[in-house]
């Protein structure tokens, strides 16, 4: 093994496909179907999420062509509401919030934990049903008409004026948000129930804690965006009156209630881009991760804090001050998590054998853009600043920072660190640096001019703008071809890989963790032998030390 | 007898009752969300609240309560039966347990009737005024069924205050904060303020809660009873005894968490104006 580890992922070439895994054990369409295999479930889910992220990819399309130019002349007002509304619709709730827990954290969390599967195999293929549902119910409510409330849902246009199919999207968002309850459930019971022997907490690779901070979020946190949902839907259906003022109810309390899930909703979202990265950063700079405690409670800290700070999206709603100044100070001390993170990854890189492989040059980019995403958040937690930035553009950078730069990098970033485990072939190497790199630099000509438009005023939601900013709007909608140029090559060579690619064997990146011991693809019960563990996690280097 | 994923039979029983709880958790956060908009309201229509509550039975409620708490002990003997291998005994108390589940919801719907009948649900067709003209299609308020236990303490206590006394509470309020808020015609509605813009301020908003309250209680209800309905299956094929009877422990606690719900239902919605021995 140790002359396989000097020679690098070369070796991979004379690796043989095991015969017996988990893709190979049934090919018909009914094995899939009702596989309750939990990496069979991944890859379930990974179709269905890259299908969501090309319908809210196509309306994001449509937002940056209209906005190419000056007048509102692609389309007409009521038609771009729905056009950005869908877009965050599908990229939110059927794309960022599933991405990384209910694919790579299904495949991997048992492999990770060396179990056989996860706590409940039965319930976690259900999950997947009534994700489906849900979507569907979604893409039903885009095909008849779309919707065009934002993804915000705010009471009363939702519930009283718009005359969209509000009703079916939020009864599809209701849905899956079920879907994502039961899933956190599930891995929470795994981590807690099925970790094998030796597996001791402070064990767990910093991927599974990450894994556990947001299945917490999920389970604390959807169940109050669903009942919000049907308080919405009873409203908006027999009329009955909780968030209308004509009532005597109160659409603050609406908000209120939706940022108590969705502020901490962008947790689930980037909580575990982070267990990814960590991972990721270990592996490639071949180096023992600096901290580990401090980043595996770190993602805790984020988990909790996440609710204690929702308000910072209503600062120009009409709370009170003293209610504004807490939710200002607790925001800004979520900070503080996130940065011990980046500061202990930048510390792995210290002194390590850095390599140069996809994954990494990711975790590159998603360490520059999270560290502007999170910085730019401050502007936004301050109430002063707030209050000039609120709904200007200077918000949906922001955002999207965090979320593309931070979340779908880490995405990527884990899908091919992990593509050899889940299809035991190695991607091709160069058009995977390509694509990284067109990523990273369509990602920000389109989303850095927004940050300006924004501090300009340019107002978000709007299919019109004043001329002097057409510049930086073409320079947006410019980067955002070359983004989904970047987007769609994996496509490509991903798929191109599943045939032509070479094999990878079991652990290509001589990565340490109890995946990389069972072959590439893992056979169906994961492991020969229920693993034992009596290591440290991240041991890199020491067998080097030992020699 | 454990699924294969599972090393030992222990870990697939801790695993199951272990996920109940996070279960539970979740269902704590779900019904929290309507906790938190009572609050709210309650604080925000004091008066309202207290005339609005005024107007539910609290005979039938505590009849409710009662039947409720009887379907908690009921499906506890079910547990303890399916833990001692007892099948006939399990049948029985999760028949029991269905019986009373079904009792109480037949009760909400006589409830829920009677709230049609006279117009306080939630719509168009609101119409709430206690203190002002009375709701065509209505039965005058005398007319209108004080509760057992009201028509009880009147004759033991003398008249005490119970539909009449949510009028003079109608009365105080409009005196108080939320005569600000009195329901004018919406601006550039014309013409005459229908029934419902006249009803008392704030009092839609608890009609609105009591039915989304009750209403997803009621729903936990529903969903538990089908859910029994699965257990009794398995339970006449001998499914269940003392080697195996997580799914009755589990089923278990979520019975008992929907009662517990409801043990917060009762006095929020039904009790909060209450009062033996005149005013306060
Ligand atoms: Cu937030």
């Amino acid at each position: 093994m140790s002359a396989a580890a000097a020679s690098g992922h070369l070796v991979a070439g004379h690796e043989v496909m095991p015969e017996e895994n988990y893709l190979s054990v049934d090919h018909s369409l009914k094995s899939w179907l009702l596989t309750v295999d939990h990496k069979r479930i991944c890859i379930l889910y990974l179709l269905t999420i890259t299908f969501m992220f090309f319908i809210g990819g196509a309306f994001a399309t449509m937002v940056r062509l209209e906005l190419l130019t000056p007048a509102g002349d692609l389309m007409q007002s009521d038609t771009y509401n729905k056009a950005f509304t869908m877009h965050a619709v599908f990229m939110i709730f059927f794309f960022l919030v599933p991405s990384i827990p209910a694919t790579l954290g299904n495949f991997l969390l048992p492999l990770a934990i060396g179990a056989k599967d996860v706590a409940f195999p039965r319930l976690n293929l259900l999950s997947w049903y009534i994700f489906v549902i849900g979507a569907s119910f979604a893409v039903i409510a885009m095909i008849t008409g779309g919707v065009d409330t934002g993804w915000t849902l705010y009471t009363p246009f939702s519930t009283n004026y718009s005359n969209t199919n509000v009703m079916m999207t939020a009864v599809g968002i209701l849905i899956a948000g079920f879907s994502s309850i039961l899933t956190g459930l599930n891995f929470i019971v795994t981590i807690h129930r099925m970790r094998c022997p030796g597996m001791s907490w402070f064990r767990l690779p910093l991927f599974v804690w990450a894994t556990y901070a947001t299945s917490l979020i999920q389970v604390l946190g959807t169940p109050v965006l669903a009942i919000t949902l049907v308080l919405v839907a009873l409203e908006r259906g027999f009329h009955i009156g909780i968030f209308d003022p004509a009532l005597g109810g109160d659409p603050v309390l609406f908000q209120h209630m939706f940022w108590f899930y969705s502020h901490p909703a962008v947790y689930i979202m980037i909580l575990p881009g982070m267990g990814v990265i960590s991972e990721v950063i270990t592996c490639f700079s071949h180096k023992r991760i600096f901290g580990y405690k401090a980043v595996a409670f770190s993602s805790v800290a984020i988990a909790v804090f996440g609710f204690l700070v929702w308000a910072h999206h209503m600062f120009v709603a009409g709370i009170s001050l003293y209610a504004g100044l807490v939710f200002s100070f607790i925001s800004f001390l979520v900070a503080i998590p996130s940065a011990i993170k980046t500061f202990n990854w930048s510390a792995t890189l210290y002194k390590g054998s850095v390599r140069w492989d996809t994954p990494m040059l990711y975790v590159f980019g998603f360490l520059g853009l999270f560290t502007i995403g999170g910085l730019t958040g401050l502007f936004l937690a301050a109430l002063g600043l707030d209050i000039h930035l609120t709904d200007t553009y200077f918000v949906v950078a922001h955002f999207h920072y965090v979320m593309v730069g931070g979340m779908v990098l880490a995405y990527l970033c884990g899908i091919h660190y992990w593509w050899p485990k889940i299809t035991g072939k190695m991607y091709p190497e160069l058009p995977a640096k390509a694509a990284a790199i067109i990523v990273f630099l369509g990602f920000n000509l389109t989303f850095f001019p927004q940050f300006i438009l924004g501090y300009l005023g340019m107002p978000r939601r709007y299919h019109a703008y004043p001329a002097e900013w057409q510049v930086m709007n073409v320079l947006s909608s410019a980067g955002a071809s070359i983004l989904a140029i970047g987007f769609l090559l994996p496509m490509v060579y991903l798929v191109w890989s599943l045939k032509f690619g070479k094999v990878a064997g079991p652990n290509p990146w001589q990565a340490t963790g109890l995946e990389w011991e069972t072959s590439s693809p893992p056979p169906e019960h994961n492991f020969h032998e229920t693993p034992v563990v009596t290591t440290e996690p991240y041991h890199y280097g020491e067998k080097e030390r030992e020699i | 007898m454990h699924k294969h994923h599972f090393d030992t039979f222990d870990q697939q029983k801790d695993a199951s009752s272990f996920g109940m709880w996070v279960f539970l958790v979740q269902e704590i956060m779900f019904f929290g969300g309507l906790f938190v908009a009572y609050l709210v309201y309650r604080h925000q229509y004091y008066m309202a609240f207290g005339t609005s509550s005024a107007t539910l039975r609290v005979d039938l409620g505590l009849f409710n309560t009662i039947v409720l708490i009887g379907s908690s002990l009921t499906m506890a003997i079910a547990v303890n039966a399916a833990q001692r291998s007892l099948q006939k005994r399990l049948i029985a108390f999760l028949l029991a347990t269905m019986a009373l589940g079904a009792t109480f919801l037949g009760v909400k719907v006589i409830e829920y009737t009677e709230k049609f009948e006279k117009r306080e649900v939630p719509g168009a067709n609101f119409c709430f005024n206690p203190q002002g003209a009375p709701c065509k299609g209505v039965s005058h308020e005398e007319e209108k069924t004080p509760d057992l236990i009201q028509r009880y303490l009147n004759g033991r206590f003398g008249k005490l205050p119970g539909l009449d006394k949510a009028a003079e509470h109608g009365a105080e309020a409009t005196t108080h904060a939320e005569a600000g808020e009195a329901a004018a015609p919406e601006p550039g509605v014309p013409g005459e303020a229908t029934e419902r813009q006249r009803s008392m301020p704030g009092s839609e908003v608890y009609f609105s809660l009591y039915f989304a309250m009750t209403g997803m209680h009621a729903l936990h209800m529903i969903v538990g009873i089908g859910l029994m309905v699965w257990l009794l299956y398995w339970a006449t094929k001998g499914l269940y005894s003392a080697e195996y009877y997580t799914p009755i422990e589990n089923f278990g606690l979520y019975w008992h968490f929907v009662d517990i719900v409801w043990i917060f239902l009762f006095p929020l919605l039904y009790l909060i104006n209450r009062h033996i021995g005149g005013h306060h």
